[in-house]
């Protein structure tokens, strides 16, 4: 059995503060498969990102972080230092941001941000990285592509801006695309444009993708499996169809509830929105972080270790009191 | 990253932070001692500054053989005690750097309110009156002002006040920017609220911490321009104890008593220093707090 | 029909708010040295929305259906046209009565309050400014209808979430009890839990004190949980008014299908909606002076850029197209 693409357990990062500790990621874990898709989703402050970050290399300085496992392609990184981890950025992990503004440099052409990394890592010449460059900007549905490359990315629009930002991210044909809210920031059209192409060129490189969101319309687009995330846990995981289909957690549950959907939701009628706020995560939460806003919960619910159900039919819930249905026993 | 829904700011440890920057404390501290010394002047300084006694000319301070016990800090040139000239010479250093803030501060904050939030062609001439402010040497307008009305601590403050507003103007309206196109201002415009209130009891108060950082290193700057006009002889005038008019006094005689000119120097130098020290300290504080 | 049944007849047909061929042009200069062109951000908007009902307000970045908004508020004065709120001339009006008949309620939650102001002070305020009397208790009163704890009442936004601060926001904009609320994308910054939250509290008070609202928003399902009927902007006019259910069932403008087949549901098994290639972003500058989103369209035909598309009126809805029949093809 080959290995996933990429498998961490039992990821922790704590963030110092005035205020003490802030245990943003208790515990996080999930697996990707090459070639396969796995939505992380959650809403703000759930630490979706913060397990992006983390994987890239990003967190801020004062972070602390410590895992089980922390493997790509096999090989655990949880015991070594964070320079063999970090040689992989860019190779073998490529990553896009929410907002391609900040992430494109105002002040260099298109032509050299692309090339630059590939220039570098693979050492080709700058005619050579310019026709990959050329041909990944075509690829991503750019027109016109030789005459752009001596553009700045403000001659760009939003949704040509998030294309290349792809294109770099994929020109060094990496194994795994870590994407963070990629069309948030986007109009509904340009949105759909940029999740094909995404999904096209997943297809074609047989790229593992990673993609964050908080909307789970796009996660029901394009995922093969979703992880629910949190207050900084991953507390249901599953096939998207059998997720969508029989959401075992009450957040989950709550959270597909809350959204409305034309066709199935009554216009007008009230929303059943999950009452109460996110605990604060400073020192740590004991149990389930769930269970002050849970019709469910029970005293069972305070107290460490939370059981976890493996469904038959791929993924876990950690719950006291799952809902388990026939389809998804 | 958004962690807003776990981490609620508080200003509990505010007052810890405050005291823990070295510059606001250090600072403070020594303004506060100049500061006690100018109000509390005719308590605490054992002379009249401007009683005169030639028989008592060029006394050396206290750690000189010729010292004398009842003037610690020596005479000067008439024979006033220097200590006391000191101590009132702190009010006139203070006096002057206030007063000048707070007339440079009320036109400079101004311009720079309208000019940033009106935009358009009122902000290019604010602008540029600005610029015109920037080419102009303040100690020769000065010069030319004093020329004209006659040397005195009033002429002083208005004409300095009158020429230093720019850094207010010019950060007050990059702030204002900033703000300009906020929701909150277009929600205040919904209710039907006036630029007047808009711009003064709105988006001023947004700026406090920035503004106060200007205003302590625009005390430093009147400080220095006062002592160095005072030293000119166009600014205070004598017999009024102002320590660049005592530098000034005291030039002629630098190699025999240098005191006369070092102590109105270190003055000079350890209030402007404070004042700069608390500036930092605070443009510390409040870049902490954006964040 | 007797005089007063008739006067009753037109007075229930007349709308609250009439926005009346609404047009913004701006001159935008190309560079520092180029000439201007001319950007019509609202190019002859006509709206009406009945008393008590919801118009929902779609379109992508770049409609000007903000722009359209500010006009209907009283903030922005068209170049031409009118908005009249129940019969009255907006900006005929003195400022302090036009307050009282129409309100904005913003995107942004924490830019819409002023970070140095209590929140008791900025819900009371529009009571202040107009010489409101017993002012602190009715500012409790109204932060109580919209789910603000009282002890709130002397704090900063910043101690609030983002629930709690648009919340704060609708207190302040319905506190003078105006006829109209505008709604622009009021939940569009928070999480899914705390949207529904805030949607069920609009619901609710519209019911309460008799609204009319206009909601703006590109979140078609939101748009079409909440609204009665549906307008969509696209490049500064109006390319289709529909009621909501039929709009999103049947959409016959060919922008407004584009619109609705690329909205994400939260559903898995439908496949990305096929986007076309080598799409034109929506350049305003570009737009022929006809039929505006003819460079977009699937169906456009030379002529549709020559003149602007005629009205097709169906009972009850109504889209602008120059070639209706090959569309319903």
């Amino acid at each position: 059995m080959t290995a996933p693409l990429l498998e961490i357990d039992d990821l922790h990062v704590t963030i110092p503060t005035d205020r003490g500790d802030l245990h943003a990621l208790r515990g996080a874990g999930l697996r990707l498969e090459a070639g396969k898709t796995l939505c992380l989703v959650g809403e703000s402050g759930c630490g979706k990102s913060l397990t992006a970050m983390s994987l890239m290399g990003l967190l801020p300085r004062k972070a602390r972080q410590t895992a089980g496992r922390f493997a790509l392609m096999g090989t655990d990184y949880a015991g070594k230092a964070p320079k063999a981890w970090a040689g992989l950025r860019g190779r073998d992990m490529a990553m896009v941001f929410q907002d391609p503004n900040q992430s494109l440099n105002p002040t260099m052409t298109v032509g050299v941000q692309m090339t630059e990394a590939l220039r570098h890592f693979e050492k080709l010449s700058k005619a050579q990285a310019e026709d990959r460059a050329i041909a990944m900007l075509d690829r991503v549905g750019i027109a016109d592509p030789r005459s752009r490359l001596g553009q700045y990315p403000h001659q760009f629009s939003g949704g040509q801006r998030q294309r290349l930002m792809i294109a770099s991210a994929l020109i060094g044909r990496p194994k795994l695309l870590i994407a963070d809210e990629p069309t948030t920031a986007l109009d509904v059209t340009i949105q759909a444009q940029i999740l094909q192409v995404i999904a096209e060129l997943q297809d074609e490189l047989g790229l593992g993708l990673l993609l964050i969101t908080h909307d789970l319309g796009v996660a029901a687009a394009i995922a093969d499996e979703v992880a629910v995330m949190y207050a900084g846990r991953v507390i249901e995981t599953g096939p998207v169809a059998q997720l969508f289909a029989a959401p075992a957690h009450p957040y989950t549950q709550g959270l597909m509830a809350a959204i409305p959907v034309p066709g199935r939701t009554r216009p007008g009628s009230p929303l059943p929105a999950i009452p109460g706020r996110v605990p604060g995560l400073i020192g740590g939460v004991t149990g389930c972080a769930f269970r002050d806003r849970c019709a469910l919960a029970g005293d069972v619910c305070a107290s460490d270790p939370l059981p976890r159900h493996a469904f038959a039919t791929g993924g876990f819930v950690e719950c006291t009191r799952p809902s388990l249905s026939e389809t998804r026993p | 990253m958004t962690l807003e829904t776990a981490v609620t700011p508080r200003p509990v440890s505010r007052v810890r932070k405050v005291l823990g920057n070295s510059g606001v404390t250090l600072g403070g501290l020594l303004i506060l001692i100049v500061a006690l010394l100018a109000i509390l002047a005719p308590l605490i300084a054992p002379h009249d500054p401007y009683a005169q006694d030639l028989t008592q000319r060029f006394l050396p301070p206290f750690w000189h053989d010729r010292a004398v016990p009842e003037h610690l800090l020596g005479t000067d040139h008439l024979g006033r005690d220097y200590l006391s000239r000191l101590i009132y010479g702190a009010r006139v250093s203070l006096g002057v750097g206030v007063g000048v803030v707070i007339v440079s501060g009320f036109i400079g904050i101004s311009l720079g309110l309208i000019a940033g939030y009106f935009g358009g062609w009122i902000d290019v001439v604010i602008s540029f009156a600005t610029t015109i402010r920037l080419s102009l040497p303040i100690v020769l307008v000065a010069l030319a002002a004093v020329a004209m009305g006659g040397a005195s601590f009033t002429t002083l403050v208005t004409v300095l006040g009158l020429l230093l507003w720019d850094r207010f103007a010019v950060v007050t309206r990059a702030a204002t920017q900033s703000l300009r196109h906020q929701e909150f201002i277009s929600g205040l415009q919904a209710i039907g609220a006036r630029w007047p209130r808009i711009l003064f009891l709105e988006i001023l108060p947004n700026m406090r911490g920035t503004i106060l950082v200007v205003m302590t290193l625009e005390i430093a700057n009147a400080i220095l321009l006062e002592s160095a006009l005072s030293f000119l002889g166009l600014g205070v005038r004598p017999p009024m104890p102002s320590w660049g008019l005592m530098i000034a006094e005291g030039r002629e005689n630098i190699l025999f008593d240098p005191w006369l000119v070092a102590l109105p120097g270190a003055m000079i130098c350890l209030l402007v220093l404070a004042v700069n020290l608390l500036g930092d300290g605070m443009r510390d504080l409040t870049g902490e707090a954006r964040k | 029909m007797t005089a007063p049944q008739t006067a009753q007849v037109t007075a229930h047909r007349q709308p609250m708010i009439h926005l009346r061929d609404l047009r913004k042009t701006y001159s935008v200069r190309q560079g520092m040295f180029g000439k201007p062109k001319e950007l019509h951000a609202v190019d002859g908007l006509s709206l009406e929305v009945p008393e008590g009902t919801t118009l929902g307000l779609v379109g992508e970045s770049g409609c000007g259906k903000s722009t359209a908004m500010s006009m209907a508020v009283g903030l922005l004065r068209p170049d031409s046209g009118s908005v009249s709120i129940g019969g009255r001339d907006l900006y005929a009006l003195p400022v302090a009565e036009r307050v009282r008949l129409i309100q904005p309620v913003f995107q942004n939650p924490r830019a819409a309050l002023n970070p140095v102001r209590r929140i008791g002070d900025l819900v009371g305020q529009p009571l202040r400014l107009h010489g409101g009397d017993d002012i602190a208790r009715r500012a409790r009163e109204m932060m109580d209808r919209v789910g603000l704890p009282t002890r709130l009442f002397d704090a900063y936004p910043g101690e609030l979430s983002g629930g709690q601060r648009q919340r704060a926001a609708i207190a302040r904009a319905l506190i003078l009890e105006p006829r109209v609320l505008v709604c622009d994308e009021p939940s569009s910054a928070l999480d899914v839990s705390v949207q529904a939250q805030v949607l069920n509290l609009l619901l609710e008070l519209k019911r309460d004190m008799q609204l009319t609202m206009i909601f703006v928003s590109h979140n078609l399902a939101v748009v079409e949980h909440v609204s009665d009927r549906v307008a969509v902007m696209y490049l500064g006019r109006k390319v289709e008014e529909a009621p909501a259910p039929a709009l999103f069932k049947t959409p016959r403008h060919p922008y407004s299908r584009m619109l609705v087949g690329a909205t994400l549901v939260p559903e898995p098994g439908h496949p990305l909606p096929v986007q076309p290639k080598g799409q034109p972003p929506a350049d305003p500058f570009l737009a022929p002076m006809g039929c505006r989103f003819a460079p977009r369209c699937a169906f456009a035909q030379a002529s549709c850029a020559e003149r602007p598309a005629p009205a097709i009126t169906e009972p009850a809805r109504s889209f602008w197209c120059h070639r209706p029949e090959a569309v319903t093809a």
